[in-house]
């Protein structure tokens, strides 16, 4: 079993001083090349959770395996450089340039300049941004769409086998949003990544995800395929949460069809 | 002009302006070195910044020449106190107790903005040295010092204001200085002295001035709450180097948030 888990967490809880539990006894574990969704409201603990697999946050108990290793005994900073992160509020460095930014990580690894720049045009491309047009900028001369692409970029450059994301998408419009959205399912089939997303939107995991895990209250309250979650809902929160979306999606297709 | 006074204190100039310089920069250079790494720790551990900062504030409200005034005896007791243990004393007056001053009164404006400039870093910025897989020192070198720099800067000019200015005290303690014709002077009722004196320092500052009138008063949100801050002026930036253009620099803005007032800050 030890192979075929890329991230797992046994028992893993969290608390901050005396206040209650931010997670609690949470058991979950992510498959190799696996795109797990991790949903719930703000304040459930899910980004809480995403910080504990690459040692962020250190968890008051439980152990979390990512690979064949126990985090609590590798180096943080190993660890990061071999998990991709990309941040809620994107996160690039404001005095480097794009080029800069993506190739951060293989710079701390000691790559040398000629295989960081191959790495930065290829990563480019794989972003969908023109290399020649893009690697000089900095990132306050790029739109929000072009920043999150980059912050994808910077995350995929040290060419790590698990990203984590958190919110990644929030601050688009629709448009940019359902593209980036396309483009990285595509990137985490072709590079066969392994993805741990955080979203409180449902219909965004339902889409891209291979499997959702719902987070409420620092608990995992259900676990299962989209289809699953979408159509068989066992748990009171997971129903309420995923009444909006299908009613939504039944007034759109009422709609096109012709009817009030 | 053909005052024999004047030709004299041409002639004192290059003894006086050059002396001046030097106590200048070597406290200047003394108070950047203690300054900035104190500034560093201060940044990491909040007991001390409290701590290392409110000893600068006191410094600071101590008048320039009643400092220098307090190193003299100061190190006249320690010039005694090694002269008893290593048999050899040193000089307790001039060079050493005007550097020590001077370099003391140069570490608040130095301190604050380092502080300042570091803290007011956006929280995602500094996760994100961290998620990258940055050490503590690459985050410090690579991304949070090169983004307060401009803030620092502001700071280091302040602090040589406030230097060059407050040498012109250290006559009394026996370090030749500009201060020597203004001090010169007043004891000899020499007015052409006073006066060339208080003109030649005037320009010396010139220099600062001239860059200030560039910057207004600026406050930056730090977790202490506002701070008073220099904006900067693209002519110190463009010395400290070619990674940081202007192109470079114009990029800083979300980093700190800088607010205007409309009035020009006096050291």
């Amino acid at each position: 079993m030890a192979g075929k888990n890329a991230i797992e967490l046994q028992g893993v809880s969290k608390r901050y001083g005396a206040h209650a539990n931010v997670l609690d006894d949470v058991s979950l574990s992510v498959t190799n090349s696996e795109f797990l969704a991790i949903v719930g409201p703000s304040g459930s603990g899910k980004t809480t959770l995403l910080r504990l697999i690459n040692r962020l946050a250190e968890p008051t108990g439980g152990t979390i395996r990512v690979g064949d290793t126990n985090v609590a005994e590798t180096d943080p900073i190993l660890l990061r450089r071999r998990i991709g992160y990309v941040f809620q509020g994107v996160g690039l460095f404001p005095h480097m340039t794009v080029a800069e930014n993506i190739a951060i990580t293989p710079r701390l690894i000691g790559w040398d300049d000629e295989k960081r720049a191959a790495r930065t045009g290829e990563l480019l491309a794989l972003v969908r941004l023109d290399p020649e047009k893009y690697r000089e900028r900095f990132p306050a001369e790029l739109s929000g769409g072009e920043r999150q692409r980059v912050g994808v970029a910077r995350a995929l450059a040290a060419e790590p086998k698990i990203v984590l994301m958190d919110e990644p998408f929030g601050a688009l419009d629709a448009l940019t949003r359902d593209a980036l959205q396309k483009d990285y399912r595509g990137l985490h089939e072709r590079l066969s990544l392994t993805t741990v997303m955080i979203t409180h939107d449902l219909t965004e995991a339902a889409l891209l995800a291979d499997r959702i895990a719902v987070i409420h209250r620092g608990k995992i309250v259900e676990q299962g395929t989209p289809r699953e979650l979408m159509t068989a809902p066992k748990d009171a929160y997971v129903r309420e949460l995923v009444k909006t979306p299908k009613e939504q999606a039944e007034r759109l297709a009422a709609l096109m069809r012709g009817k009030p | 002009m053909n005052d024999p006074r004047f030709s004299e204190a041409l002639a004192r100039l290059p003894d006086y302006l050059g002396s001046h310089v030097l106590v200048s920069v070597t406290a200047l250079v003394l108070g950047l070195a203690v300054s900035l790494p104190l500034a560093v720790v201060a940044t990491r551990h909040r007991h001390l910044r409290n701590l290392i900062l409110g000893f600068a504030s006191i410094v600071q409200t101590i008048p320039g020449l009643a400092l220098l005034a307090l190193f003299y005896p100061l190190l006249l007791a320690l010039s005694a106190l090694t002269e008893k243990i290593f048999g050899a004393g040193f000089s307790a007056l001039g060079f050493l107790p005007s550097v020590l001053a001077l370099a003391l009164y140069s570490m608040l404006p130095i301190l604050r903005n380092t502080v300042t400039g570091i803290l007011g870093i956006n929280p995602a910025i500094k996760e994100a040295t961290l998620g990258v897989g940055m050490t503590e020192r690459q985050a410090l070198t690579m991304v949070e010092l090169p983004l307060a720099l401009p803030v620092i800067m502001a700071g280091i000019r302040t602090a040589a204001v406030w230097v060059i200015g407050t040498a012109t005290l250290a006559t009394p303690v026996g370090q030749t200085s500009l201060g020597n014709y203004i001090f010169t002077g007043l004891q000899t009722q020499n007015w052409v002295f006073v006066v060339f004196g208080c003109v030649v320092s005037i320009a010396q500052l010139g220099d600062h001035e001239g860059a200030e009138r560039v910057q207004g008063v600026g406050s930056v949100q730090g977790d202490g709450g506002l701070m008073p801050v220099d904006l900067v002026s693209d002519g110190v930036v463009g010395l400290s180097g070619h990674r940081w253009s202007l192109r470079r620099v114009a990029h800083l803005s979300p980093a700190v948030e800088l607010r205007c007032a409309s009035f020009p800050e006096r050291g």
